[in-house]
């Protein structure tokens, strides 16, 4: 049975003096301060210990409304050079900026190595059992939402899906990687981008490669419902689909190849995906479930590249759901929530929701529990990658098929 | 210790689904013998607020695992 709040509130373990507002990971008390502090240096260290976003790239984040995707716009904002306002001058250098700072250059410029952002959302309400008045007022609360990052948006419908190309069941022509001769290293890439900030003072100019192309946030005219028809088609494939679990499965998948057929359209090389760690926890054992252990790595590690010239990165997938909701309850981030995907009456769960149900139980008792999952989770790296003439890929998920005998 | 009087709750995340879509309640909670610790507030937050699916919002007499809590402001699991 907990107390309720006394007059001798916990301290900060960090700071010593904050007010202790929450407990990260098991049993670290944080001020607001420091637990800001915290996360948004989280976020940077990720982009920088991984080296795969490029200054100047265009990538599309993946907005659902939900709390992790709507923390990871947040977080893109505060990178992008985007206010910092108080907290500017206070936050830590991510270890990659340093040898930056011994060239002697300021650290705002070091800061703001930034990459092109823009948002996409799939509404989903057709699947969701919204009516079409809740699927207009939910499109637009997320269009005032997309709109007030001033980051150029698409709102797409899961029915677009029913038009997908047959093109978006293979890769796409793979992009120069970072080892090929024609393409700089990410070093080589920062470096280029530096000295033209320098070249161009200190004050920040536009980014390499920036072009006018997706205006900013000029609406596009909202898109209305799609037909009926379209609707009832969806809803009839998710149907057919038979099970709650192969529902969820077609759900992910669909809302995924409309993603990455965006990103494709409009000439983003990189997707970001707000799945959280405790999301990457239960999709690593609900994967496993599924008979999917070969592709554990690609279904849940920081990057994913099976669609060849579009990479997914996560870059939340560090982040507990517990510390996103914090986040975003003590620093007024804003989130549009939607009903589940719809389950028939008396129907058993899916292995998602076993699984979750499963983990975030366990979570009560043994607190390491989901930190365990994904811990052991990081420890998988995806195969080094066959030539794609070699191996035959799944239609559905693109990974390689897991047909040769071997060894176990 | 007790809680005489309790003003606000809000549910949110999501959680608000089960309240009708409503985020802000407030309430004027009866006069009674037994203290308005947590476990009295989730009682009866379960018989006059909830409004569907009890077995997502609770587990026994506790918010079912997943649900965090803050007290004022502050995370529960500090106190």
């Amino acid at each position: 049975d907990r107390p309720c709040p006394r007059s001798h509130p916990r301290t900060c373990m960090k700071c010593g003096q904050g007010t202790a507002a929450l407990v990260i990971r098991v049993g670290d008390p944080f001020c607001r301060g420091c637990f800001r502090e915290y996360f948004v240096h989280k976020f940077r260290a990720m982009l920088g210990k991984n080296r795969v976003i490029f200054p100047g790239e265009k990538v599309l984040l993946a907005v659902s409304g939900g709390q992790a995707s709507s923390a990871m716009v947040r977080q893109v904002q505060e990178v992008s050079g985007g206010s910092g306002g108080a907290w500017g001058a206070r936050s830590p250098l991510t270890p990659h900026l340093t040898p930056f700072l011994c060239q002697g250059l300021s650290r705002e410029a070091a800061k703001r190595l930034r990459f092109v952002p823009g948002l996409v959302y799939v509404e989903e309400g057709a699947v969701r059992r919204q009516s079409p008045e809740q699927r207009e007022q939910t499109l637009a609360q997320m269009e005032t939402l997309l709109q007030a990052t001033g980051f150029p948006y698409h709102l797409i419908h899961l029915e677009e899906a029913l038009e997908l190309p047959p093109s978006i069941l293979q890769p796409g022509p793979e992009r120069a990687n970072t080892s090929s001769p024609s393409r700089p290293s990410y070093k080589e890439a920062v470096d280029s981008f530096i000295q033209q900030q320098r070249q161009d003072g200190d004050s920040g100019t536009s980014l390499p490669g920036h072009s006018t192309q997706d205006k900013p946030a000029g609406p596009p005219a909202t898109p209305r419902l799609p037909d009926a028809a379209q609707t009832q088609e969806l809803l009839r494939s998710f149907e057919a689909a038979g099970t709650a679990t192969a529902r969820e499965e077609l759900l992910e998948m669909l809302r995924t190849h409309l993603i990455v057929q965006t990103a494709r359209d409009r000439g983003y090389s990189k997707v970001m995906m707000g799945e959280s760690l405790t999301r990457v926890a239960i999709k690593l054992l609900t994967n496993l479930s599924l008979g999917r252990g070969a592709f554990l790595a690609v279904d849940t590690g920081f990057t994913d590249q099976r669609h060849g010239d579009v990479m997914v990165v996560r870059p939340m997938r560090d982040y507990t759901a517990k510390e996103i909701a914090f986040y975003n309850l003590f620093f007024g981030v804003p989130t549009v929530i939607v009903p589940p995907l719809f389950t028939k009456r008396r129907e058993k769960p899916s292995i998602h929701q076993l699984v979750e149900r499963f983990l975030l139980g366990l979570q009560e008792e043994f607190p390491s529990t989901i930190s365990t999952v994904y811990r052991t989770g990081e420890k998988l790296s995806p195969e080094p990658a066959k030539a794609s003439s070699e191996s035959q890929r799944c239609l559905l998920c693109l990974c390689g098929l897991d047909i040769d005998g071997g060894e176990w | 210790s007790k809680i005489s009087v309790v003003h606000c709750f809000y549910f949110r995340g999501g959680a608000e689904l089960l309240f009708d879509g409503v985020k802000k309640h407030q309430v004027t909670l009866p006069c009674q013998p037994e203290p308005w610790d947590i476990r009295n507030l989730l009682k009866w937050i379960k018989q006059n607020l909830l409004k569907e699916r009890p077995e997502l919002f609770m587990q026994g007499e506790s918010v079912r695992p997943g649900i965090l809590v803050l007290i004022n402001e502050a995370d529960w699991e500090l106190m």
